[in-house]
């Protein structure tokens, strides 16, 4: 029994000139200074380097829903977990006692 | 009356397991890019200016070996599925080519800090403020799990690209390289986020 390509040669050079693209992309706007909207653009662009790699590389794309609910979870606890460290410290004086 | 077999074969099942480890390593690395915000955000001049020490050209051909060596691992996968066993090897020799390459890279970005000093807790960098011990700190820290991983990474693929030669991975028996190839795009996803955060402040 053969196994079937879900995802063809030609889809996964698609997805790596696109990667490419993208790290093109970040590294120029890395030299244009938006100042605050920097890390956003570069964090932006990351993540959608990331979502190519776990849906094309990672097949994600013909998983069953389990895994792709698994994936989505762990993602919103990075985030949650995230925003709350940064409503914690936003609101302390960091800089002094740090070592 | 015949007996006939049931193949028991789970294809989503079968990486269950690897996706598993892949969350936990996942966590491992956001407890420090958590950490790495944290400190940002507290000491972001420090940061920007220790920031500008690192070569950025290095940082931009790491991405691309590792995006690229994410590429020839899935070519690798889809090649042993059309039954084209000498094309896989050499996909996934390439794949792990391009870790060594990588490998290679990484030691001569630090042994050039390390030359000039800067190193956690080197004279050097005491010398420098705190925001600026601080991201070297993270910059070795996480950099150097990384690197580890990397180093596991070949070795699996090693183990892989034997096991695919003695043909103990087939056209039909192929789930250990496609999990191997999920923990291979890890390492390639954490260094997606640890470039532009270390390299393009």
């Amino acid at each position: 029994m053969k196994t079937e390509n879900h995802i063809s040669n030609k889809t996964y050079v698609l997805v790596w000139i696109a990667l490419l693209a993208l790290t093109t992309l970040t590294v120029l706007a890395f030299r244009v200074d938006l100042g605050g909207l920097n890390i956003l653009v570069s964090m932006s662009i990351a993540s959608i380097k990331v979502l190519l790699v776990l849906i094309y590389f990672m097949h994600l794309r013909h998983e069953k829903g389990f895994l792709i609910g698994a994936i989505l979870i762990v993602l919103i606890i990075i985030l949650v977990v995230t925003g709350l460290t940064f409503t914690d410290i936003s609101y302390r004086r960091m800089d002094t006692n740090v070592f | 009356m015949e007996k006939t077999d049931i193949e028991l074969d789970d294809k989503s099942g079968g990486k269950l397991g690897m996706w598993l480890f892949l969350y936990g390593e996942l966590m491992f690395f956001t407890a420090m890019f958590l950490l790495y915000a944290v400190y940002r955000y507290t000491y972001s001049d420090d940061f920007i200016k220790a920031s500008l020490e690192l070569n950025t050209v290095m940082g931009t051909i790491n991405t691309v070996i590792l995006l690229t060596s994410s590429l020839t691992m899935v070519l690798s996968i889809n090649s042993i599925k059309d039954g084209n066993r000498k094309l896989s090897l050499i996909y996934l020799s390439t794949t792990i080519f391009l870790g060594l390459v990588f490998l290679v890279n990484k030691y001569m970005e630090w042994s050039a800090k390390i030359h000039h000093g800067i190193y956690p807790n080197s004279e050097e960098l005491l010398t420098h403020s705190k925001g600026e011990n601080l991201f070297y700190g993270l910059y070795y820290t996480m950099t150097g799990m990384h690197i580890l991983h990397i180093i596991i990474g070949i070795i699996i693929l090693s183990v892989m690209l034997v096991s695919l030669y003695k043909r103990k991975i087939s056209e039909n028996e192929n789930i250990y390289l496609e999990n191997s190839g999920l923990f291979w795009h890890l390492v390639d996803i954490i260094w997606i986020f640890l470039f532009p955060l270390f390299y393009l402040i």
